[in-house]
């Protein structure tokens, strides 16, 4: 009986990460992070964080230094570091060395992202680079170069099985999902349930709208925050969503379902708390592109044979 | 000190055991493949859901803590900072939050609640002043022609933002200083949410600090 759990719970395991899957799907992740990334990158100022006078500098800790390596005064070294990060990820968006340029992005924006909030804490979550640092290390090591590159290897496919298109997708997945779990989670290991009462969205609702230094959408927060109902199902259904998002990892109707979702709970955020999440365009590593794909070619099809019957030859 | 070792060798272990992999594939003969990928999971899904579970941030391994407090309707707890611009009038002036670049705002206001008070006056002063200088640098480029630009010049209003939105105030020229700026105030702003609802100026502000000090 042991024996046959551990081998079920094995197949089960295998299933989840090395089920057959599409080149497509990996070069897909690999472009969308890489483009998500260098937004992020290009709207930042790193290297400026490096120059500041030394008293922004004074608290941070010797191990958080070290840990990053990221010092005071050396905004040049800097300026040229996310220059060849930037100049990685436009690599990795046309597919030119696609794994090197993936463990080179990933490592300089290790580096380099917590610049942003170094001068008060060593946690730059929530601000856009984080998910991208595990992703294209995790692309490094995958053969996300098979598909959708500029320079094609020429020696052989990277990938051993259509298995190896998977685990590195799923894995992205999982990280992203993470995001959703351990902030439910973390709501109720810090709030209890009392997190989703309708007093506490209220309030939420009304600090966010009324905070003149981020005041720019004011009226859905407010015009939620008159209806105790509202808040109370806004509470209780971002709890459920967060904590329940996880199905998406098995189930394809699910995944159908709740992805959209997701970014549509994203907009009701901003525009009701003026919180932004960068990672929402990340959410199209959820997609089925080689359906997206043989949906373009049929449309694309349908076009022409529409515009061959429609054409000059045919209306004369 | 420990989260940051316990982080650096989380790190280290995601990216070794992805070498792993890398290595598999490289020496077919000498390195099982399958089971190095399966060692790199494993690595991954233990750090991920270790910082997760435990609430410790591991980043770039996180703890995903996000807006997990009860707020009080009342916001004295927790008053919101409001750092101002002084004309030699007196006057006082909102900041554009795209003249703190390099800094983003909750970056600032973070900055200035745990670490700026921890300083010594004069370094408080060499801060302030540095801040009054961007004030004044983005104060002239808000009232040029091309106007303040944001983060990335080229991209425009399509630079990503930063998580929390904030207004470009000195984007109206009625907003913007028409004369330098000789001085910085904190004010620690703090409301009842409930009285604020339908009085949109009922906020208590008490001087944190001000540069140059009295």
């Amino acid at each position: 009986m042991k024996l046959l759990s551990a081998s079920s719970l094995a197949l089960s395991w295998n299933r989840f990460w090395f089920a057959p899957g599409s080149p497509r799907n990996l070069a897909a992740a690999r472009i969308v992070f890489a483009v998500t990334s260098l937004w992020v990158l290009v709207s930042r100022d790193f290297a400026g964080i490096s120059g500041l006078p030394a008293e922004f500098w004074s608290g941070v800790p010797a191990s958080a230094r070290w840990r990053f390596l990221d010092f005071a005064g050396h905004p040049f070294l800097e300026r040229a570091l996310e220059q060849g990060a930037a100049l990685a990820l436009v690599c990795v968006i046309l597919g030119v060395l696609p794994r090197l340029s993936c463990f080179l992005a990933g490592m300089l924006l290790y580096h380099l992202a917590p610049l942003e909030s170094i001068i008060w804490t060593n946690s730059p979550y929530a601000r856009g680079l984080t998910i991208s640092v595990l992703a294209l290390l995790t692309l490094a090591f995958s053969p996300c170069g098979d598909c959708w590159t500029l320079m094609p290897s020429k020696i052989r496919k990277q990938a051993d099985s259509a298995g190896d298109y998977t685990w590195p997708v799923q894995l992205i997945q999982v990280f992203i999902v993470q995001i959703y779990f351990f902030s439910g989670y973390s709501k109720v290991f810090y709030s209890g349930w009392r997190w989703a009462s309708p007093s506490n969205m209220r309030n939420w609702m009304l600090y966010f709208s009324q905070a003149d230094q981020t005041k720019v959408f004011h009226s859905l927060g407010a015009w939620i925050a008159a209806r105790p109902v509202i808040c109370g199902i806004i509470g209780v259904g971002t709890l459920v969503f967060e904590l329940g998002l996880f199905v998406v990892l098995f189930s394809k109707t699910a995944r159908r379902l709740l992805v959209p979702l997701v970014a549509v709970f994203h907009l009701g955020i901003l525009f009701s708390m003026n919180l932004v999440f960068l990672n929402v365009p990340q959410l199209l590593v959820f997609a089925d592109w080689d359906s997206v794909q043989s949906w373009i070619r049929t449309r694309s099809k349908s076009v022409e044979t529409h515009l061959e019957l429609t054409g000059p030859r045919n209306q004369a | 000190m420990k989260t940051n070792i316990a982080s650096a060798l989380g790190f280290a272990a995601f990216v070794g055991s992805g070498l792993l992999v890398e290595a598999g594939r490289r020496f077919p003969g000498r390195w099982d493949r399958r089971r190095s990928i399966h060692v790199f999971l494993f690595v991954a899904l233990f750090v991920s859901f270790g910082a997760g579970l435990s609430q410790h941030d591991m980043w770039p391994f996180s703890s995903w803590k996000m807006m997990t407090g009860l707020t009080p309707p009342a916001t004295r707890a927790l008053p919101t900072l409001s750092i101002v611009g002084v004309d030699a009038g007196g006057n006082e002036y909102q900041i554009d939050y795209r003249a703190w670049k390099p800094l983003s705002p909750e970056e600032l206001d973070s900055w200035l609640r745990n670490n700026f008070y921890e300083l010594d006056p004069a370094a408080r002063a060499r801060a302030a002043s540095f801040l009054l200088q961007l004030s004044n640098g983005a104060r002239e480029q808000a009232l040029s022609t091309a106007g303040l630009p944001f983060p990335n010049r080229w991209l425009g209003h399509l630079t990503a933002p930063t998580h929390l939105l904030h207004p470009a105030v000195w984007s109206r020229a009625e907003n913007t200083p028409h004369t330098p700026l000789v001085g910085l105030r904190i004010y620690e702003e703090s409301w009842d949410l409930e009285a604020r609802r339908h009085a949109p100026v009922r906020v208590t502000r008490v001087l944190a600090d001000e540069y140059p000090s009295r």
